[in-house]
């Protein structure tokens, strides 16, 4: 073919010219979010029918045995559930109480939706992953996700149908958390190549040992206060260094989770007390 | 001359092998397989583009690179350099290629694939993402695996199917 170095030349130039203005251009971020689930999610339910019904059969075929086993083992979940929120109900009163008499509008209401990972995209290079939800059932971008276990991430891009989150062992993400010990305040962001966090910029004097646990601060106000994060696996002094290396375990199912909580939260302005 | 319907015949097998890629690479799979998934478009370009050049071309391959870059969600033309750049590599020495035994080209198809995945890697880590590096080559030797499993199934066919064309 003649003109076969040409067109190579064009098209090098061309993905070159397009890299360069990805940052700049928002059609890509529209063609991702808008048009591509048009074609990715039918094509996914598709090729994902016969494993879920597969895993439908095997749902029905359980033995009996085991679903009792299974239900005693939840039931007594849900008694030691049921027992710390007794505790909850109390201590969150109190707290509201504490928060009306400090006149601050730190109180937060939650409402939960839960949202399935649609969208397997193969590719050992990014952390962000899709979720079943988008526009018309109220996502925004920046929005809090966690699982069963801890804070998962935050909503990135948003669609119609489909949003993309950013989860926390990410290396863009961020997170300010705090140490429930001590309350000290520090950032932990994500390591991007491992499942791990770390902190940023702690002293070597900081107050942290293995297994410390930590929750989110609330702080930036991105992130609502007191979800799990993650606790402490290892610590490392650095001669020479000013900070510390600490590594973080996040609590969240980061790689396994199928499911997750959208979480919308928002502020509570205590009603003004006049005592005067 | 090839007969229309041959002609037609053809381009829906490859029509329908890209969509048999794609859906594969939105199968519902526990995050470990990330480790040895083939990367199933570019072995399905890289087949044809050495298969049929005249058919599936370096546009066609860059045009799957573009789809990649959108579904990968990394900057848009990475990929798609990638994929153009292995796609003329096979195009240049189709013929130095066509003459080496069956395990070598695998190894050649190897290599591209690696070369596939290491390239968005490297422009991505300019802009500052941090990767795992590994899997490339877990991922590589699997598209190689299959690849040979794609030239040894249409190998079989082909002889009855496109008897006209070769």
């Amino acid at each position: 073919m003649p003109f076969q170095g040409v067109r190579v030349l064009i098209l090098v130039v061309l993905s070159l010219v397009l890299f360069f203005c990805d940052r700049k251009l928002t059609c890509f971020t529209v063609l991702r979010t808008n048009f591509l689930p048009f074609v990715t999610i039918p094509l996914s339910h598709v090729i994902n029918w016969p494993i879920d019904l597969v895993q439908a059969f095997s749902g029905n075929l359980a033995s009996k045995q085991l679903l009792l086993k299974e239900n005693a083992s939840l039931r007594l979940e849900l008694l030691l559930a049921n027992t710390k929120l007794q505790q909850l109900g109390f201590l969150e009163q109190e707290n509201f109480q504490l928060h009306v008499l400090l006149n601050s509008s730190r109180q937060l209401k939650t409402k939960f939706l839960v949202a399935q990972l649609s969208v397997f995209a193969a590719s050992g290079l990014d952390q962000q992953i899709t979720i079943d939800k988008g526009k018309i059932d109220g996502l925004y971008v920046g929005q809090p996700v966690i699982d069963a276990y801890g804070l998962f991430g935050q909503v990135v891009s948003v669609g119609p149908k489909v949003s993309k989150i950013l989860r926390i062992t990410d290396a863009k993400s961020a997170v300010p958390v705090m140490i429930v010990r001590n309350g000290i305040q520090v950032i932990a962001i994500g390591t991007g190549h491992s499942n791990n966090l770390e902190l940023i910029n702690a002293p070597e004097t900081i107050d942290i040992k293995e297994g410390d646990f930590l929750v989110t601060s609330g702080m930036g106000q991105r992130f609502p206060a007191g979800y799990a994060v993650g606790s402490v696996k290892m610590i490392k002094h650095i001669l020479g260094e000013q900070f510390i290396k600490v590594l973080i375990t996040p609590s969240a199912r980061v790689n396994s989770s199928q499911n997750v909580l959208l979480l919308w939260t928002s502020l509570v302005t205590p009603i003004k007390h006049n005592k005067k | 001359m090839i007969a229309v319907s041959t002609e037609i015949k053809i381009c829906l097998l490859i029509l329908a092998s890209f969509l048999m890629a794609l859906a594969l690479m939105l199968l519902h799979l526990p995050n470990w397989v990330k480790w040895i998934y083939p990367e199933w478009l570019v072995v399905m370009v890289l087949y044809w583009v050495f298969i049929m050049p005249y058919r599936v071309n370096i546009g066609i391959a860059w045009l799957v690179g573009f789809l990649l870059d959108i579904l990968y969600n990394t900057p848009v033309g990475e990929n798609a350099l990638a994929l153009v750049l292995a796609a003329y590599f096979i195009i240049a020495f189709s013929r130095k290629i066509n003459l080496l035994d069956f395990w070598k080209k695998a190894a050649v198809i190897f290599g591209l694939v690696v070369w596939c995945q290491l390239l968005p890697l490297l422009l991505s880590a300019c802009l500052g993402k941090h990767f795992n590096f590994w899997p490339i080559f877990s991922r590589a030797i699997m598209s190689a695996l299959v690849w040979l499993v794609i030239v040894l199934l249409f190998n079989y066919k082909r002889r009855s199917y496109f008897e006209s064309y070769y």
